[in-house]
């Protein structure tokens, strides 16, 4: 009977630990939520000639929808390897269409194309990464991304085992992907990466990332191809991949203050249409994925964050002449609050929970003491 | 104090009206859109919109000037520069009115600096900083493809200081350049209406790259205290392949029209529509023109100022049955460009020009070649020839040069890796005469990694540029009866040349690789096998020579096994004997133990059942 209550009381205990420590951490994780301060994208068709029509289409697809989400165009760097548009081939000249009705013209009215043609090699798309750039440069063509910027990168083009094809005779395999995105983690030029990935094998690419708060996504993976759609007779040629059919039937239901989560866009994805295992992959993600919103990389949220962080206010002269009064208003800024608020619910809860241990170290002490008596003590006489 | 405040308020409201009035006033723009016919069938577009700074002020803020154009003169130190996009060649032969503007497939720009320091480096700035701008790979015009044109050949700017500033030049083709809506998309942006307001709305981005021949050109000048600037937009097309009818409006063409207004911050916004003479009631134009002008040179014009015009505005022209487009002018000159393959590696290139125009011409024949293309000099071959007057003449450049027919004004050999070959020069066409440039080039092989993606489609050589002086041609006839409507120089393009370099086998590294490591793998194999086989047969030898000995041994030790046994026996004979003693022995004690521990129990026993009794007592 002793031996069950002792039992007992130690499960209770553990699980009091547990259920404090957990609470404990999700508040840490709730405190590093609305870190972003901006939006990027970085959106690439590698391949060149006009049978490789869909990666465009593709490309330019993710583009508009990014940008009817809220992205500027100087916040969008596109590359495209090849002008489909204008291309003498094109029976409809100056569009690009991903849809067989013909309804929207990706390449619309307002596009600004930052890489094209023989400009999209590995290397300008690792400077771009990096932010290693010549010193000529112009300013479209770089990503000024912060440690503050959430950066979507979109990829599409023929690729196999950890690599991509660029223009048909180059290619950027996973460690340079990996290393260039380690890189930015360490100049602090991102807050989360989201890589999106439209290849054969695109798993593979993801294989050598080791940097945190990326997260990844690709059509297919290790020995699997990626598939075309949309075989549009009119044009001659398929207009669009599977996977980012099934991605874009999924996000143009979003709009800019849409609360869907990033998870069902994964959940989304089913073998029928896409003829492949699309995977999915979080490294190092500090938020919880479930928090993790589709609108926090495809669409656009621009906060400022005041560095370094005010102490306090001083309300505009005219304000305190007109009401006549001289006190000093010290206004703490919201945010101030919050953190001064936090730290001392946290504080309150380290205190309690010391006074918990405290008490429940006394309990195991007692209990432990009456089993030494009932057990060892009485037999020492003898 | 009140009187006071409203004084001050007074006065700073007059001086914000004056000084914005002033601003307004000291720029201008306009925008203009000129139709004419081409050729036969074809119709030429050209939108024309034209900014004007008269007095830069201090803090080189603008009301609608573009910035960034503005910006980037003044931060690269231009004094002026154009460039032009463009998609499809003019077929200069088949036109029947020549082009304000003319460009190059690919892309064009020029430039001239202030001044001539670290023109190089300011070059690449202004160059990138342009391609950032207007969405080109304008990047690629870097050293290796930069030239310079003495003769400037664009010569509205010009004003003053023609010689020191063709010094401070930089000319620039890629011919292979695409234009496309990213192209336009920068380019409305320059417009103060975009395409909302004014003539920029008929531009639809579907339509306009369904033509023929489409370009875009922004050209500026920056006077230091006045600035300019002209983007126009020319392109040709033809309503017969569009709408399968001559007969065409803005709707039809562009499905779009004029709908609200004209750009209300241009000054003065003009359609002009050029046609060939008809009579008034066989031509159907809506709506009424504002002015006509007939009798232009077998041309009529019909204006319209749209600041007075009716909206929507939708122009539509009605031809009457069985009419053409022809013009009895002819263009001055023909032009051809060819390349012949003699082998692999030489090559040559020949340009032929004739004057087709009833009088002699003078122009100015430029060209440059890229690097990679190495010409020899002495192959140079220029030879006149009339079938007419007998007149044929061969000339060398090494030859005294015969200035009655051509002059050189500058020829810069090409250096690897640097700059390119270029020949500038003047020649005296006569009438209806032929001339012939030809040379012999050799192809250079580069290197393994500049080659482009697709090497085997061959590299493009920009076309060669002969610059017809607007005097020249003026000079032949009145201002009035010419149908040539520039008024700068008349510049013709030639064909660009596709020539295929030598193209090494691109799988090649992995050939060599392959082949050299199985040659390594080979020689480094049979060299181990030389050198350990020796060894292995003297161990075989020596193995060998061990194997007798311990045969010989393992006779003997056969033979003492065979002893052994037979003393093992016996001795084995002799242990069971021992052991069966033992067991006897062992036998012995055992029996004895147990009656030990028998008696020991039954002790126990008895002893038991005295504590019982015990026990049973106390109870």
């Amino acid at each position: 009977m002793i031996s069950s209550s002792i039992k007992i009381s130690l499960i209770s205990i553990l699980i009091l630990f547990l259920l404090n420590s957990h609470t404990l951490k999700a508040k840490e994780i709730t405190n590093t939520e609305s870190k972003i301060t901006s939006n990027w994208a970085v959106i690439v068709s590698t391949s060149r000639f006009w049978f490789n029509y869909r990666h465009t289409a593709n490309a330019l697809s993710i583009y508009y929808l990014v940008k009817n989400l809220g992205i500027p165009d100087s916040q969008i760097i596109l590359m495209l390897a090849d002008d489909y548009a204008c291309n003498p081939r094109n029976k409809y000249p100056g569009t690009i269409f991903n849809n067989l009705d013909h309804k929207i013209n990706l390449y619309g009215e307002n596009i600004e194309v930052d890489y094209r043609g023989l400009d999209v090699s590995v290397e300008n798309f690792m400077r771009v990464l990096t932010g290693r750039h010549k010193e000529e440069e112009p300013r479209n063509k770089r990503l000024f991304t912060d440690s503050g910027s959430n950066i979507l990168i979109y990829m599409t083009g023929h690729g196999g085992d950890e690599f991509l094809k660029f223009q048909d005779t180059e290619e950027i395999t996973s460690y340079e992907l990996a290393n260039a995105i380690e890189e930015m983690h360490q100049n602090k030029r991102y807050n989360e990466i989201f890589v999106m990935v439209d290849t054969c094998q695109a798993a593979t690419l993801f294989q050598r990332i080791y940097s945190p708060n990326v997260i990844v996504v690709g059509s297919s993976r290790y020995h699997e191809n990626s598939y075309s759609s949309n075989s549009d007779s009119d044009i001659g040629i398929s207009e669009v991949d599977q996977f980012t059919l099934a991605s874009l039937n999924f996000l143009d239901k979003i709009t800019p203050g849409s609360n869907e989560k990033l998870i069902s866009l994964f959940q989304s994805y089913k073998h029928a249409p896409i003829n492949s295992n699309p995977y999915w992959e979080a490294f190092q993600f500090q938020r919880d994925l479930n928090n993790v919103l589709i609108t926090d990389f495809f669409g656009s949220s621009s906060r400022s964050v005041l560095y370094p962080k005010p102490h306090f206010e001083f309300k505009p002269i005219l304000e305190n002449i007109l009401k006549e009064k001289k006190e000093d208003k010290i206004i703490l800024f919201e945010e101030e609050k919050e953190t001064i608020s936090i730290q001392k619910q946290n504080q309150e809860n380290l205190e309690n929970q010391k006074i918990i241990s405290f008490l429940l170290t006394i309990i195991l002490i007692v209990f432990i003491g009456s089993f030494i008596e009932k057990k060892v003590w009485k037999e020492i006489p003898k | 104090m009140k009187s006071f405040l409203l004084l001050t308020l007074f006065f700073i409201f007059i001086i914000i009206t004056f000084s914005s009035s002033n601003s307004f006033e000291d720029e201008s723009y306009s925008e203009k859109l000129i139709i004419q016919p081409f050729s036969k069938s074809q119709i030429l577009f050209n939108f024309q919109f034209n900014f004007e700074v008269h007095h830069l002020n201090k803090y080189h803020d603008f009301g609608f000037f573009p910035n960034v154009i503005a910006k980037l003169m003044q931060n690269h130190n231009v004094f002026q520069f154009k460039l032009s996009l463009t998609q499809g060649r003019i077929k200069f032969e088949e036109c029947s009115s020549i082009p304000p503007i003319t460009a190059p497939p690919g892309a064009e720009l020029y430039a001239t600096f202030h001044n001539q320091n670290l023109i190089q480096e300011k070059w690449k700035f202004f160059v990138n900083e342009l391609s950032g701008i207007f969405c080109a790979s304008l990047n690629f015009m870097d050293e290796t493809s930069t030239t310079s044109i003495k003769n400037f050949p664009f010569e509205n700017f010009m004003a003053t200081n023609n010689t020191i500033r063709s010094q401070n030049s930089r000319y620039s083709a890629l011919h292979r350049e695409g234009v496309c809506t990213e192209n336009l998309t920068p380019w409305i942006k320059l417009l103060p209406c975009r395409n909302v307001h004014g003539l920029a709305t008929l531009l639809n981005s579907e339509k306009i790259y369904d033509v023929d021949y489409h370009s875009l050109s922004v050209s500026s000048v920056d006077f230091k205290e006045k600035m300019s600037l002209s983007a126009s937009l020319v392109f040709i097309l033809n309503p017969q392949k569009i709408l399968s009818q001559p007969n065409w409006s803005f709707s039809k063409l562009f499905e779009r029209k004029l709908m609200d207004s004209s750009c209300s911050l241009a000054k003065e916004s003009l359609v002009e529509l050029y046609l060939p003479n008809y009579q008034s009631e066989e031509i159907k134009i809506k709506p009424e023109p504002t002015k006509i002008i007939n009798d232009l040179n077998s041309q009529s014009l019909y204006l319209y100022d749209l600041k007075k015009s009716e909206f929507p505005f939708d122009l539509s022209v009605k031809f009457p049955s069985n009419s053409e487009n022809i013009l009895s002018e002819k263009f001055p000159l023909k032009t051809d460009r060819i390349t012949k393959n003699l082998n692999g590696i030489f090559g040559v290139i020949q340009t032929t020009i004739e004057n087709v125009s009833p009088n002699d011409l003078k122009f100015i024949y430029f060209e440059y070649l890229p690097w990679f293309i190495r010409p020899f000099i002495h192959t140079f071959n220029i030879s006149f020839s009339n079938s007419e007057s007998n007149l044929n003449m061969n000339f060398n450049l090494n030859l005294n040069q015969n200035q009655e027919f051509f002059e050189i004004i500058q020829m810069i050999p090409n250096t690897e890796y640097s700059n390119p070959f270029t020949i500038e020069m003047q020649i005296n066409l006569p009438k209806q005469t032929v001339v012939t440039l030809s040379y012999e080039f050799e192809k250079s092989f580069l290197h393994f990694t500049e080659y482009p993606p697709d090497p085997n489609h061959g590299f493009e050589i920009p076309s060669a540029l002969i610059t017809l002086k607007s005097t020249e041609i003026h000079s032949q006839k009145d201002q009035q009866n010419s149908s040539f409507l520039f008024k700068e120089n008349l510049r013709i393009y030639t064909e660009g040349l596709l020539i295929p370099l030598p193209v090494p086998d691109f799988s090649m590294p992995y050939n060599v690789i392959a082949i050299s490591s199985t040659l390594f793998a080979l020689f480094f194999g049979s060299m181990m096998q030389i050198l350990f086989k020796r060894q292995k047969e003297n161990q075989n030898q020596n193995q060998n020579q061990k194997e007798n000995e311990n045969e010989n041994q393992k006779e003997n030790q056969n033979q003492n096994e065979k002893e052994n046994q037979n003393q093992n026996q016996n001795q084995n004979q002799n242990q069971n004997q021992n052991q069966k003693e033992n067991q006897k022995e062992n036998q012995k004690e055992n029996q004895k133990e147990n009656q030990k521990e028998n008696q020991n129990e039954n002790q126990n026993e008895n002893q038991n059942q005295k504590k019982i009794k015990r026990k049973s007592k106390s109870k």
